[in-house]
């Protein structure tokens, strides 16, 4: 990929950053996300009524002595997570536009990393027409990352997505064990929230990032136009249109494209699951510093 | 309905070219863009077009349709051209410039002229037809327009009428082509309408519908002065004449009247002298007759050129006036003489006081007297000590404490670094004022045109004088830490300039200001009546003045001048006198002459061609009017927008 944002100094900004995932996930042991379960850790969380079967050694003594009762004390658990990050390798991500498949690659490296760095594990998966490749498996420490990474910059971008059957088709489908990050643009007829509601029945952590250019976002051009999609076969592809492009038209589409949005964005907040718009004009840093703090997902 | 501009269909072919490239459905340009999704998306969201949005988009064809057909329009010139109106129609051109008072056996051409003309008229009306009359004088103007036989009888009286007042033919010179210029109008709605001029101009070539009357006979002949001239030599006038004889060859008896000549405070009429030449005057060609001390160095290379050389004793350094004639009999009185003023000039009296003088003063005045020479004669005074007049003097120039008692009301005052109060001055002084030795530069209060070329922000001053008081009539041009430093009161009798501070204590000796700011005081407060002596007559001459009213007294009238500057037109030749009392008091008296045009001295002139006034107003339409070059531009614009639209498509 001739233009990346992957680098040293890209990581390194990172190191600072832990990654929050919600409490009711299970996980794996090990880890450092705090879940609602009570675990083995050193630090205090509970008392509760002796029963038969619980370690003698965790009674705590001091209360029988004044309430003549058998009480247990209960400590945090902590838990490593599973990210698995698919990313929309359309054409419509980056065939014309490398800034914008660049932008996509760096956003999925950049979480992955975040993982990594807080002890979890990562899987990316390259979602590419009706299936999704996980060349690396699940990746656990620093320096099987790093070699996944040379694969995501390696990445072509062409054809169509089908979101929904990738993520179903993914054998990476644990259940209520860490966070799935899809990135993609969502410009797509297919119904992708099928996929992510197969995902929220998986008890998994969702997390949608849009990534949108800004010709995406506010188109320039006017005047008689034929307009060639990037997924298109031939010039005579259904996908592409030839419209007669005017301030009319324009608005109209300034219209169409904030229902877009609205509609992901409602559609989130319903299921509870975190919604991102990013515009490539923006910092790279910006999505990771500030967008998913704005979230919660980091902190 | 007529085209007057058949090549201005062209024009039409653009249209054409604009219509194909609407017709042609352009290309659509090709935007690879991600997705599509959007797009379609916006399609629901897309207004529906009303019937006014389809007009919109074609509103630009059209007007682009009709801007076009406008210009076509302005290029081709339709016009309703009413025919037949009058089936015989004259347009008469009578020549009235001051050739044609060229005198032939006890007639002018003029009145030969207007003998013609009745007989054209005449013959016309038996026709049914009808007459125009144009007088070709330097303002062409009708005399008759478009008179049928039922004015018969008004149109002769008119004509005669023209034959018995003197001034009806002009003294100054005319342009025929504007003549038949006025007539296009008429020609307009009746192109059958015929011109026929009545002049003494040979034309060489003429449309079909102009014909050409020459009024000139046989055995006419003029001899004339074309200019004549003083100019200083070696500190001594000498006088040129340029004189020629048109029509006939002749020996001419030039003769050279000088009056008032070297008056001096002991001889103050002078003495009169006279100087004559015989000059050989042939084959129409002038000659110029110079009244000079000496042979000039480029004697042997002058052509056509006579010297009488004025002896030691006759040489003049001032004269009153000067009358030059030729001395022979000819057709054409008028350009026999000319009278040459300026000799002497007016003496500005100059008066500079000052306990500590200093020689910018001086050396200004020496530099104004040189470059003021053709205008004043400067008599320079300076008082370094003793009393101090206030009487006397044209021009005052009082410094430090070299000030009089009373404020003079009889010329311009310069107080320059004032350092006592004096009577009707104005002002008081209160100090000065030093700033350590800092220059700090003035700033320019007003536009007055005492400060015409001078950029007061260059000059700067180290110590100036404190006012304690100043009246209001006081202009303050220019501050210094917000105090006045340079002031002017121009009432009736008090023309004063103040400058308040010392040219010690100032750089502006040592700027280019201040001697323009001092020959801006004599521009100012002593304007020049009239540039120069000589004119042609009709010249537009502008008069300006030092009084309230100007009097001007010429053969037949006095004109009285109270707005200045103001122009006059002199419409008969001869001297005129120019007279005024200055706001001074003082007494001037100037004198100009009005000549005839140089080229109406030449009575067979030669004009190499008259032009269909239709074409010739047609092609003044094309150099002139900005309709054809706004017509032009649009077109331009035009094809600038296809050509843009062409690149978008591509």
């Amino acid at each position: 990929m001739e233009l990346s944002y992957i680098n040293d100094a890209f990581f390194s900004r990172l190191e600072s950053l832990s990654f929050n995932l919600k409490s009711y996930l299970s996980g794996y042991f090990g880890g450092k996300h705090l879940v609602k379960t009570f675990g083995q850790t050193v630090e205090f969380a509970d008392f509760r009524d002796y029963q038969l079967g619980d370690d003698i050694r965790r009674i705590d003594w001091n209360l029988y002595s004044r309430f003549e009762k058998f009480f247990i004390r209960l400590f945090t658990d902590e838990r490593q997570m599973k990210v698995s990050i698919f990313l929309d390798v359309s054409a419509s991500m980056g065939k014309d536009n490398p800034k914008k498949a660049a932008y996509a690659t760096a956003c999925a490296a950049g979480i992955g990393y975040l993982a990594i760095h807080n002890m979890d594990k990562v899987s990316f998966n390259i979602m590419k027409e009706e299936k999704s490749e996980n060349k690396y498996g699940t990746i656990v420490g620093k320096n099987q990352f790093f070699r996944s990474i040379e694969v995501l910059e390696n990445i072509t971008f062409e054809g169509e997505t089908d979101i929904t059957k990738c993520i179903l088709s993914s054998n990476d489908d644990g259940t209520a064990n860490g966070l799935t990050v899809i990135i993609s643009d969502f410009l797509t007829d297919g119904n992708w929230k099928k996929a992510v509601d197969y995902l929220l029945y998986k008890k998994r952590q969702v997390l949608l990032l849009q990534i949108l250019t800004p010709e995406e976002l506010e188109p320039t051009y006017t005047g008689r136009v034929n307009l060639i999609d990037s997924e298109s076969l031939d010039i005579s592809d259904p996908k592409n249109m030839r419209l007669r492009i005017n301030t009319g038209l324009q608005s109209a589409y300034q219209m169409a494209l904030e229902e877009f949005k609205k509609d992901i964005a409602d559609y989130a907040k319903k299921r509870e699951v975190d919604y991102i718009s990013i515009d490539t004009s923006e910092a790279i840093e910006s999505v990771l510093f500030k967008q998913l703090l704005k979230v919660g997902m980091m902190s | 309905m007529t085209l007057m501009n058949l090549i201005g269909l062209l024009s039409l072919i653009s249209l054409i070219i604009l219509l194909i490239i609407y017709i042609l459905k352009p290309n659509y340009q090709q935007q690879f863009i991600s997705s599509t999704y959007i797009w379609k998306l916006s399609l629901k969201y897309r207004k529906r077009r009303l019937p006014t949005s389809k007009l919109r988009n074609i509103l630009l064809i059209i007007c682009q349709v009709l801007l076009l057909l406008t210009l076509t329009a302005i290029i081709v010139r339709p016009v309703n051209i009413t025919k037949e109106t009058v089936e015989n129609e004259a347009i008469i051109v009578i020549d009235a410039s001051a050739s044609m008072r060229t005198q032939y056996e006890d007639k002018t051409r003029f009145e030969r002229a207007i003998d013609l003309v009745k007989e054209k008229a005449n013959e016309t009306f038996d026709k049914e037809g009808a007459v125009t009359v144009v007088i070709s004088d330097n303002n062409p103007h009708f005399l008759v327009q478009r008179g049928t036989i039922n004015s018969k009888d008004d149109i002769q009286h008119d004509l005669d009428n023209l034959k018995s007042d003197f001034y009806s033919c002009s003294y100054g010179e005319t342009s025929l082509s504007d003549s038949i210029s006025l007539c296009h109008d008429i020609l307009i709605d009746n192109p059958n309408a015929h011109i026929y001029i009545y002049t003494d101009t040979t034309v060489s070539y003429t449309d079909d519908t102009i014909e050409v009357i020459n009024v000139c006979t046989e055995g006419e002949n003029n001899f004339a002065i074309l200019d004549a001239y003083a100019e200083i030599v070696d500190n001594y006038y000498s006088f040129v004449v340029e004189v020629a004889g048109y029509g006939r060859d002749e020996n001419v008896l030039v003769t050279l009247s000088v009056y008032g000549a070297n008056a001096t405070d002991v001889d103050p009429d002078g003495v009169n002298l006279t100087f004559s030449l015989d000059v050989d005057l042939t084959s129409d060609k002038p000659k110029r007759v110079v009244f000079i001390n000496e042979y000039p160095e480029t004697f042997n290379e002058e052509e056509n050129t006579e010297f009488y050389i004025i002896s030691e004793l006759e040489r003049i350094f001032s004269y009153e006036s000067a009358h030059v004639e030729i001395d022979i009999e000819d057709c054409f009185n008028e350009d026999n003489f000319i009278e040459i003023y300026g000799g002497t000039k007016e003496d500005i009296k100059v008066l500079y006081c000052s306990n500590k003088s200093n020689s910018f003063f001086n050396g200004i005045m020496f530099v104004l007297r040189d470059a003021l020479k053709n205008k004043y004669h400067i008599d320079y005074t300076e008082i370094k000590e003793g009393d101090v007049p206030y009487r006397g003097y044209d021009f005052y120039i009082y410094e430090h404490e070299m000030m009089p008692d009373v404020t003079p009301n009889d010329g311009i005052v310069l107080y320059a670094d004032p350092q006592k109060d004096t009577e009707s001055t104005g002002f008081r002084v209160y100090g000065y004022y030093d700033l350590d030795k800092v220059s700090v530069s003035f700033t320019q209060e007003s536009e007055h045109p005492l400060l015409d070329g001078v950029v007061v922000d260059n000059i700067t001053a180290s110590r100036y004088t404190e006012l304690s008081q100043f009246d209001r009539n006081y202009e303050v041009l220019a501050t210094l830490n917000n105090r006045p430093v340079l002031m002017v009161k121009n009432e009736e009798n008090y023309k004063i300039v103040v400058m308040l501070f010392s040219l010690h204590y100032s750089n502006l000796a040592l700027l280019k200001e201040f001697p323009i700011l001092i020959n801006n005081m004599f521009e100012y407060f002593l304007p020049s009546t009239i540039e120069g002596n000589s004119f042609e007559v009709n010249d537009e001459v502008k008069v300006n003045s030092r009084s309230q009213e100007i009097t001007i007294t010429g053969y037949d009238e006095t004109i009285r001048i109270d707005e200045f500057p103001s122009t006059v037109s002199l419409k008969l030749p001869g001297s005129y006198t120019i007279e005024q009392t200055t706001y001074f008091g003082k007494n001037i008296t100037e004198k100009i002459y009005a000549k005839v045009p140089k080229d109406e001295s030449n009575i067979f002139p030669v004009l190499d061609s008259l032009s269909s006034p239709i074409s010739a107003v047609d092609e003044y339409d094309y150099i002139n009017d900005w309709l054809f070059y706004l017509a032009i531009a649009l077109c331009a614009l035009a094809f600038v927008e296809w050509l843009l639209k062409g690149n978008e498509s591509a």
